[in-house]
């Protein structure tokens, strides 16, 4: 798709930005994906002119899908500036949106997000539980990224995951999936069997409520089994 | 590792993308020369040249900034064909 014609013209009302994950050491970059939300290759979003997410590709790869995903991001970019707008008037309400929103987004660090959080009041319980459950995800994503990014190794990302797991935070099942499945074939590869075992023993804990995905998770373990026995 | 990804269903992709990405993968028997090399190979794309990319995230803010543009951002690999 990237290739044709048509999407050059496309190309001419963004601009065009392309992250290429390399493995090459020194690439502070690589971890970027995972701060907009991305945790499949290759990946498409929509940013602002800060690098700030405003809408993930989810739909086909065609022009036409890129033009919706680039209006829906004009339509989150509009609404952001209302509820500001709102909210620097004194409109509570709009204030609460405009949080849940870009912790939605994850326009902050999971660290600002947390003071952001706890400064903000008013909160019920529900929503102060669906923020705090945004924030724990961008922790996550914060680990994965760093560990992409190598800032982190194999063992301190597992002793991180395990060390904000503790504290009641929980990933979605999709991000543990892609995190345990990495930490597993990255063991597979430096044939750290213990590490291999825990990452296969965490995928095996996983509950999807996607059977094709569950599904899709039991043939991974199958397979990282197979590469043990094989020894490779 | 290539032929992992063809054995196993579309859905599947979710999961072993990122793994794919993973900084320790085989990276013990990599060359971090040969990284280069993909890297600067996918970084010579035919699709790069065919629209105005931008490989350089604060180049591309900037432009997007200058231009009331907003960010096209694509997350692809250097180690695939």
């Amino acid at each position: 798709m990237l290739f044709q014609d048509p999407f050059a013209e496309f190309g001419k009302s963004v601009t065009l930005y392309c992250n290429v994950i390399s493995k090459v050491k020194g690439d502070s970059l690589q971890g970027m994906i995972l701060e907009k939300k991305g945790y499949s290759l290759p990946y498409i979003a929509i940013l602002d002119e800060q690098g700030r997410l405003l809408a993930p590709h989810a739909g086909k790869n065609s022009v036409d899908g890129f033009k919706s995903t680039l209006e829906k991001a004009k339509e989150v970019q509009a609404h952001l500036a209302v509820l500001e707008r709102r909210f620097k008037n004194g409109d509570l309400s709009s204030g609460a949106d405009l949080l849940e929103l870009r912790l939605d987004l994850r326009h902050f660090s999971p660290d600002e997000g947390r003071k952001r959080l706890a400064n903000f009041a008013g909160l019920d319980q529900d929503r102060r539980a669906l923020l705090t459950q945004y924030i724990d995800r961008a922790s996550y994503a914060e680990i994965f990224g760093s560990y992409v990014s190598k800032t982190l190794s194999l063992e301190d990302a597992i002793a991180r995951y395990d060390k904000l797991f503790a504290t009641g935070a929980r990933p979605a099942s999709t991000e543990a999936g892609t995190f345990w499945y990495l930490m597993a074939e990255d063991a597979v590869s430096r044939k750290d069997l213990r590490i291999v075992e825990l990452a296969i023993k965490r995928l095996e804990g996983l509950t999807f409520e996607d059977s094709e995905l569950a599904n899709n998770v039991k043939m991974a373990v199958q397979m990282l089994r197979q590469q043990i026995a094989s020894g490779s | 590792m290539e032929k992992l990804i063809r054995l196993v269903p579309w859905g599947m992709v979710w999961i072993l993308g990122l793994a794919f990405a993973a900084p320790g993968f085989a990276q013990d028997q990599e060359d971090q020369e040969e990284l280069v090399v993909r890297q600067q190979k996918k970084l010579s794309s035919e699709f790069l040249k065919r629209a105005s990319w931008l490989v350089d995230y604060d180049e591309a803010r900037s432009r997007a900034k200058a231009d009331g543009k907003l960010v096209f951002a694509y997350f692809t690999r250097s180690y695939e064909p």
